[in-house]
């Protein structure tokens, strides 16, 4: 139950920049995901979090106390790993009651305290057993067990289901909320996995070369993606090119009048004007692009396009369909019915309502 | 075809337990001459007798010798074992050429000739006025019992994870009581096969014990050669035997406790 903020945090290595500019309030008991790609700078951003490396600048606070060039074993931070990293030569109890033996809680408290870790994390009864003669759900539970049991401040996983299979990762998911929650503990998550970072957390911070590239709730992530990088990351996107015709004041926003590079118009509206010519970026999701069936009435809140499909692809309860528009641009959409792989080769006709594209800046 | 490969792997096999003899048989042939019943080293021995053994164990000299040794053997080990883990421990969260230089450094003592080490450390001690001194053979020994510690300490740490050194550390424990509680725990076996590689160095060093050591810091194998030069006893052969044995009683016990350790 701690509040985290991060301020200005720069790593560099030798000439290279790991972190660049990181700041981030992290409110108390909130849970969020750090997500972005391979070597973007999570595992270093929650390094300096953990203390293992010392920020190049910036600083750490948490619940105001400056912790930056405080040692890891006096932040009181707890943290689960993706290879689990419990002790080899104790057993589960011994484990978990490590951080306790280490803050001198008397015997008889903490074997209560661990017992009761152990029912939240389902293991009860496990305490006797080494560590290798758990699977690795089970072991994943006992780190997790050991890294809440002192009611840390804050708690750092980096990619902890990233071992685990499938099923598995998406039932842990639920179990780690779940224990987040109840526990109300600030939590932040690495994660490789977008639907992992959207189902669990309260806010999703997507990193990008270094950088945060945006913070935001799973749904403003995913329906208001502010650049090309966030739409196409989290979540899929076609990307079409518009030029601004003109915009006209609409409510408290603007309605701005595209063109499309497929030569569709479209009225969308915008936060802020522009003015005719600019070249600007269209985002649309598979999912809301439909195809035509017979009578495609003509709307002034629809757009219609021509694709000429290349492939089809099976999905079960949807299928993906791709296609290339007359421009060249490449489009896919999503299909409910199953029946879709006979327009393989064809030209279609495909929709798609104007309040679900995304202006983004080129 | 398949004779001729027969005969070669059979040919092959001879060759192979002949230099297995070869290394083997010299050391072994002391034991039943320590036996033997004559006032000369002879063999095959002609009566079966103890007196070699209890001439070794009622001479105060041999016994001082064999006290002088135990001792300095212990001291050499504690010394060797915790400078060498320590150094191992460094080596291991080193990166770039500098770590392949500073191995190489301190297993140097593998590859210069002892003699040469001795020689220089004698002329070392010599400035230091420290020649004839206990320390000195204890230090000398030393350097060159720690290759083995470091080696062997810096090779279990190699498969030893380092994210448990940092699980430690967000638990709340400090860096030395990360090391007690979780590092020596699991690097254990390498520690100990490297403090008895230290034992046996010093326990039968003694080109630098003979250079070094004063009067009245006799070891063993420095009280054999000077035994050996007013007279060939078969004491001797029995001293031999009784360190032979130990030598092998230590390697037992390391094989015995790895695979104990390795089954856990
Ligand atoms: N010790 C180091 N020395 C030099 N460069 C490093 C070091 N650690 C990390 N980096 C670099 O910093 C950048 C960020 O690495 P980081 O491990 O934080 O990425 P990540 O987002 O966790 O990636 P992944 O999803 O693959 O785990 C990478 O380009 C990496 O090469
Ligand atoms: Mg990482």
């Amino acid at each position: 139950m701690a509040k985290l903020s991060l301020t200005n945090i720069w790593k560099t290595y030798g000439g290279a920049q790991a972190v660049r500019g990181v700041s981030l309030e992290v409110e108390s008991g909130e849970f969020v995901s750090f997500l972005g790609p391979s070597g973007s700078g999570k595992t270093t951003t929650l390094s300096m979090v953990a203390g293992f490396i010392s920020p190049t600048g910036g600083n750490i606070r948490i619940d105001g106390r400056d912790i930056t060039n405080v040692p890891p074993h006096q932040r009181n931070i707890g943290m689960v790993f993706q290879d689990y990293s419990l002790f080899p030569h104790m057993n589960v109890a011994q484990n978990v009651a490590f951080p306790l033996a280490m803050r001198s809680v008397d015997k008889a408290d903490s074997a209560r305290r661990v017992s009761d870790v152990m029912e939240i994390v389902g293991l009860h009864g496990m305490g006797q057993r080494l560590p290798i003669e758990l699977s690795g759900g089970q072991q994943q539970r006992v780190a997790i067990a050991r890294a809440i049991v002192y009611q840390p401040q804050i708690l750092l996983m980096d990619e902890p289901l990233g071992a685990l299979d499938r099923l598995l990762r998406e039932r842990l998911q639920l179990e780690i909320k779940q224990i987040q929650k109840r526990l109300g503990i600030t939590t932040l998550y690495v994660t490789h996995d977008q639907g992992e970072a959207l189902t669990m957390s309260d806010r999703v911070c997507v990193f990008n070369d270094g950088e945060i590239a945006q913070v935001g709730s799973p749904v403003s992530l995913y329906e208001r993606p502010e650049s090309r990088f966030i739409a196409g990351f989290v979540g899929e996107s076609n990307f079409l090119s518009a030029t601004v015709e003109d915009c006209v004041r609409c409510g408290d926003g603007w309605q701005c009048l595209l063109v499309l590079e497929c030569s569709a118009k479209a009225k969308v509206l915008a936060s802020q004007p522009f003015s005719a010519g600019t070249q600007l970026t269209a985002s649309i999701r598979p999912e809301h692009i439909r195809l035509c069936s017979v009578d495609c009435a003509e709307d002034a809140n629809t757009v219609f396009v021509t694709a000429k499909v290349n492939d089809v692809v099976y999905r079960g309860e949807t299928s993906t369909l791709r296609g290339q528009l007359e421009s060249g641009a490449e489009i896919s959409a999503r299909a409910t019915v199953t029946d879709v792989a006979r327009f393989t080769g064809e030209t279609v006709r495909l929709r798609w309502p104007t309040d679900k594209i995304v202006l983004l800046n080129k | 075809m398949l004779d001729r490969r027969r005969n070669t792997s059979i040919k092959t096999s001879i060759f192979a337990h002949c230099v297995i003899a070869f290394l083997v048989v010299p050391t072994l042939m002391v034991i039943p001459i320590s036996f033997n019943d004559n006032q000369y080293l002879k063999f095959p021995p002609t009566d079966l007798s103890l007196r070699w053994y209890e001439e070794f164990w009622s001479n105060p000299d041999w016994l001082r010798a064999t006290w002088t040794s135990l001792l300095t053997a212990c001291t050499v080990t504690v010394l060797a074992t915790v400078l060498g883990t320590m150094a191992a421990l460094g080596l291991s969260r080193m990166v770039g050429p500098g770590k392949k230089l500073l191995i190489g450094l301190i297993i140097s003592p593998l590859i210069v000739p002892t003699v040469s080490l001795a020689l220089a450390l004698y002329f070392f001690f010599a400035k230091l006025h420290m020649v004839g001194t206990w320390v000195a053979v204890i230090l000398g020994q030393t350097v060159l019992a720690l290759p083995f510690t470091v080696l062997n300490v810096h090779g279990s740490l190699q498969s030893f994870p380092a994210t448990l050194e940092r699980a430690a550390s967000t638990l709340g424990a400090g860096p030395v009581t990360t090391f007690f509680r979780i590092t020596m725990p699991i690097i254990r076996p390498g520690i100990v096969a490297g403090a008895l590689f230290a034992f046996l160095v010093s326990f039968d060093e003694f080109i630098i014990a003979l250079f070094l050591a004063g009067p009245g810091m006799t070891t063993l194998p420095v009280q054999m050669w000077n035994t050996m030069q007013l007279y060939i006893s078969p004491t001797i052969a029995a001293v031999s035997s009784m360190i032979t044995g130990i030598t092998i009683l230590a390697f037992v016990l390391m094989t015995a406790f790895g695979r104990r350790s390795k089954a856990k």
